[in-house]
Protein backbone atom coordinates (compact mmCIF):
# COMPACT_ATOMS: atom_id res chain seq x y z
CA UNK A 1 0.00 0.00 0.00
CA UNK A 2 1.31 3.32 -0.99
CA UNK A 3 2.10 5.44 2.41
CA UNK A 4 3.87 8.42 3.68
CA UNK A 5 7.10 7.35 4.21
CA UNK A 6 7.65 6.14 0.31
CA UNK A 7 6.32 9.65 -0.84
CA UNK A 8 8.96 11.06 0.79
CA UNK A 9 11.64 8.59 0.05
CA UNK A 10 10.45 8.63 -3.90
CA UNK A 11 11.43 13.13 -3.24
CA UNK A 12 14.21 11.65 -2.48
CA UNK A 13 15.34 10.05 -5.58
CA UNK A 14 14.92 13.05 -6.99
CA UNK A 15 17.93 15.33 -5.58
CA UNK A 16 19.61 11.23 -5.89
CA UNK A 17 19.22 12.24 -9.74
CA UNK A 18 20.23 15.21 -9.52
CA UNK A 19 16.88 16.86 -10.59
CA UNK A 20 16.66 19.35 -7.77
CA UNK A 21 19.48 20.49 -5.60
CA UNK A 22 18.13 20.22 -2.61
CA UNK A 23 14.32 20.42 -1.10
CA UNK A 24 12.38 21.10 1.95
CA UNK A 25 8.94 20.13 2.86
CA UNK A 26 6.93 23.58 3.40
CA UNK A 27 3.16 24.52 4.00
CA UNK A 28 0.75 23.18 6.46
CA UNK A 29 2.53 19.70 6.21
CA UNK A 30 5.68 21.35 8.07
CA UNK A 31 3.77 22.33 10.89
CA UNK A 32 3.06 18.61 11.37
CA UNK A 33 6.84 18.43 12.24
CA UNK A 34 6.67 21.97 14.52
CA UNK A 35 3.68 21.97 16.36
CA UNK A 36 0.65 20.31 15.65
CA UNK A 37 -1.10 18.89 13.12
CA UNK A 38 -3.72 20.63 11.04
CA UNK A 39 -5.69 19.48 7.84
CA UNK A 40 -4.37 19.35 4.64
CA UNK A 41 -4.48 17.97 1.85
CA UNK A 42 -1.35 18.32 -0.15
CA UNK A 43 2.45 18.54 0.69
CA UNK A 44 4.44 21.16 -0.60
CA UNK A 45 8.04 20.50 -1.26
CA UNK A 46 10.49 24.02 -1.87
CA UNK A 47 12.79 22.76 -4.16
CA UNK A 48 15.95 23.85 -5.52
CA UNK A 49 16.37 23.38 -9.24
CA UNK A 50 20.20 22.78 -10.55
CA UNK A 51 21.79 26.17 -12.36
CA UNK A 52 20.16 26.30 -15.70
CA UNK A 53 21.44 27.89 -18.87
CA UNK A 54 18.19 29.97 -19.43
CA UNK A 55 16.25 32.45 -17.44
CA UNK A 56 13.20 30.23 -17.58
CA UNK A 57 12.40 27.92 -14.80
CA UNK A 58 11.02 24.47 -15.60
CA UNK A 59 9.87 21.52 -13.63
CA UNK A 60 9.60 19.57 -16.69
CA UNK A 61 12.87 17.17 -15.30
CA UNK A 62 10.39 16.37 -12.77
CA UNK A 63 7.30 15.78 -14.27
CA UNK A 64 9.26 13.35 -16.45
CA UNK A 65 10.89 11.77 -13.78
CA UNK A 66 7.24 11.30 -12.15
CA UNK A 67 5.81 9.74 -16.06
CA UNK A 68 8.78 7.26 -16.04
CA UNK A 69 7.54 6.03 -12.56
CA UNK A 70 4.15 5.98 -13.53
CA UNK A 71 3.43 9.11 -10.76
CA UNK A 72 0.14 10.99 -12.54
CA UNK A 73 0.66 14.74 -12.77
CA UNK A 74 -2.84 16.36 -12.17
CA UNK A 75 -3.42 19.91 -12.62
CA UNK A 76 -0.26 21.58 -10.12
CA UNK A 77 0.11 18.06 -8.11
CA UNK A 78 2.45 15.01 -9.03
CA UNK A 79 0.71 12.08 -7.14
CA UNK A 80 3.48 10.13 -5.54
CA UNK A 81 2.68 6.81 -3.40
CA UNK A 82 -1.00 8.38 -2.87
CA UNK A 83 0.28 11.59 -1.93
CA UNK A 84 -0.53 14.70 -4.23
CA UNK A 85 2.85 16.83 -3.91
CA UNK A 86 3.00 20.72 -5.06
CA UNK A 87 6.89 21.10 -6.36
CA UNK A 88 7.47 25.10 -5.32
CA UNK A 89 10.79 26.08 -7.59
CA UNK A 90 12.68 28.66 -4.85
CA UNK A 91 10.75 31.70 -6.02
CA UNK A 92 13.27 34.38 -4.21
CA UNK A 93 16.00 35.14 -1.58
CA UNK A 94 13.56 34.38 1.32
CA UNK A 95 12.58 30.26 -0.27
CA UNK A 96 16.58 29.72 -0.95
CA UNK A 97 16.86 30.89 2.61
CA UNK A 98 14.20 28.61 4.03
CA UNK A 99 15.44 25.56 1.61
CA UNK A 100 19.07 25.94 2.94
CA UNK A 101 18.68 26.33 6.21
CA UNK A 102 16.09 23.82 6.48
CA UNK A 103 16.30 21.32 9.13
CA UNK A 104 17.84 17.52 8.75
CA UNK A 105 14.67 14.50 10.01
CA UNK A 106 14.13 11.05 9.50
CA UNK A 107 10.78 9.62 8.94
CA UNK A 108 10.79 5.75 9.26
CA UNK A 109 14.46 5.84 8.90
CA UNK A 110 14.10 8.20 5.52
CA UNK A 111 16.35 11.62 5.43
CA UNK A 112 14.39 14.38 4.78
CA UNK A 113 14.75 18.35 5.31
CA UNK A 114 11.80 20.68 6.88
CA UNK A 115 11.56 24.68 6.90
CA UNK A 116 12.81 25.76 9.70
CA UNK A 117 9.13 27.26 12.23
CA UNK A 118 11.01 31.13 11.48
CA UNK A 119 10.92 30.69 7.99
CA UNK A 120 7.56 29.60 7.70
CA UNK A 121 6.40 32.16 9.19
CA UNK A 122 8.12 34.43 6.66
CA UNK A 123 6.51 32.12 3.88
CA UNK A 124 2.82 32.60 4.90
CA UNK A 125 3.31 36.06 5.46
CA UNK A 126 4.69 36.82 2.26
CA UNK A 127 1.74 39.64 1.03
CA UNK A 128 1.68 36.81 -2.19
CA UNK A 129 0.39 34.11 -0.39
CA UNK A 130 -0.91 35.57 2.81
CA UNK A 131 -4.49 34.65 4.01
CA UNK A 132 -6.35 35.05 6.85
CA UNK A 133 -5.58 30.86 7.39
CA UNK A 134 -2.03 31.18 6.73
CA UNK A 135 -1.56 34.10 8.70
CA UNK A 136 -3.43 31.78 11.49
CA UNK A 137 -0.83 29.20 10.87
CA UNK A 138 1.86 32.05 11.30
CA UNK A 139 0.98 33.10 14.51
CA UNK A 140 0.40 29.48 16.43
CA UNK A 141 4.06 28.84 14.73
CA UNK A 142 4.87 32.00 16.72
CA UNK A 143 3.67 31.27 20.40
CA UNK A 144 5.09 27.22 19.93
CA UNK A 145 8.36 26.80 21.96
CA UNK A 146 10.58 25.69 19.29
CA UNK A 147 10.54 29.80 17.82
CA UNK A 148 13.94 31.16 17.75
CA UNK A 149 12.37 34.45 17.72
CA UNK A 150 15.68 36.25 17.48
CA UNK A 151 15.61 34.60 14.26
CA UNK A 152 12.24 35.61 13.36
CA UNK A 153 12.72 38.91 14.21
CA UNK A 154 15.80 38.73 11.61
CA UNK A 155 14.54 37.01 9.02
CA UNK A 156 11.18 39.36 9.25
CA UNK A 157 13.24 42.61 9.46
CA UNK A 158 15.55 41.63 6.39
CA UNK A 159 12.57 40.29 3.86
CA UNK A 160 10.47 43.24 5.23
CA UNK A 161 7.65 41.38 6.68
CA UNK A 162 5.19 41.82 9.16
CA UNK A 163 2.39 40.06 11.33
CA UNK B 1 -34.82 44.05 36.19
CA UNK B 2 -31.98 42.11 34.56
CA UNK B 3 -30.07 39.66 36.03
CA UNK B 4 -26.34 39.66 35.59
CA UNK B 5 -25.79 35.86 34.10
CA UNK B 6 -23.14 33.89 35.61
CA UNK B 7 -19.18 34.58 35.03
CA UNK B 8 -16.27 32.45 34.82
CA UNK B 9 -13.62 33.72 37.52
CA UNK B 10 -10.33 34.90 37.02
CA UNK B 11 -9.08 31.90 38.70
CA UNK B 12 -11.30 29.50 36.68
CA UNK B 13 -10.25 31.11 33.40
CA UNK B 14 -6.17 30.75 34.24
CA UNK B 15 -7.39 27.01 34.79
CA UNK B 16 -8.63 26.09 31.70
CA UNK B 17 -6.01 28.31 29.65
CA UNK B 18 -3.47 26.24 31.30
CA UNK B 19 -5.17 23.27 30.63
CA UNK B 20 -5.07 24.15 26.89
CA UNK B 21 -1.11 24.71 27.07
CA UNK B 22 -0.43 21.68 28.55
CA UNK B 23 -3.51 20.24 25.75
CA UNK B 24 -1.01 21.62 22.89
CA UNK B 25 2.25 20.78 23.97
CA UNK B 26 1.17 17.15 24.73
CA UNK B 27 0.26 17.15 21.30
CA UNK B 28 3.50 19.21 20.23
CA UNK B 29 5.17 16.17 21.20
CA UNK B 30 3.81 13.34 19.89
CA UNK B 31 5.97 11.20 17.79
CA UNK B 32 5.55 11.85 13.98
CA UNK B 33 4.18 8.73 12.77
CA UNK B 34 1.23 9.54 15.03
CA UNK B 35 1.40 13.23 14.43
CA UNK B 36 0.81 12.14 10.41
CA UNK B 37 -1.64 9.12 11.70
CA UNK B 38 -3.80 12.51 13.25
CA UNK B 39 -3.51 14.51 9.98
CA UNK B 40 -4.76 11.10 7.78
CA UNK B 41 -8.12 10.82 10.05
CA UNK B 42 -8.02 15.13 10.24
CA UNK B 43 -8.06 14.80 6.38
CA UNK B 44 -11.60 12.46 6.52
CA UNK B 45 -13.12 14.64 8.92
CA UNK B 46 -12.44 17.65 6.95
CA UNK B 47 -13.78 16.44 3.81
CA UNK B 48 -17.20 15.05 5.13
CA UNK B 49 -17.73 18.44 6.59
CA UNK B 50 -16.59 20.25 3.30
CA UNK B 51 -18.60 17.67 1.20
CA UNK B 52 -21.67 18.35 3.33
CA UNK B 53 -21.52 22.23 3.23
CA UNK B 54 -21.33 21.76 -0.42
CA UNK B 55 -17.91 23.50 -0.94
CA UNK B 56 -16.55 22.63 -4.40
CA UNK B 57 -13.26 20.56 -3.86
CA UNK B 58 -10.08 20.37 -6.48
CA UNK B 59 -9.42 17.13 -7.56
CA UNK B 60 -6.72 16.50 -5.31
CA UNK B 61 -8.29 17.48 -1.59
CA UNK B 62 -9.23 14.46 -0.22
CA UNK B 63 -7.71 12.33 1.82
CA UNK B 64 -4.86 10.25 1.32
CA UNK B 65 -5.60 6.34 1.25
CA UNK B 66 -1.57 6.07 1.91
CA UNK B 67 -0.58 3.95 5.43
CA UNK B 68 1.53 6.74 7.43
Amino acid sequence: MASFENALRAVNELKDAGIIEDWAVAGAMALVFWIEPIPTFDLDVLVLLPPSAGPLVSLDPIYRWAADRGYVAEHEHVFIEGVPVQFLPSFDALAEEAIRTAVDRQYFGVDLRVVRPEYLIALFLLPSARTAKRRERAAALRDSPSIDLDLLDDVLTRFKLMF
Amino acid sequence: MTETPARSSDALLARLHEGKRELHAVQRALPLPEKVRQLLELQKITYEILRSRGVELRPWEKPWDVEP
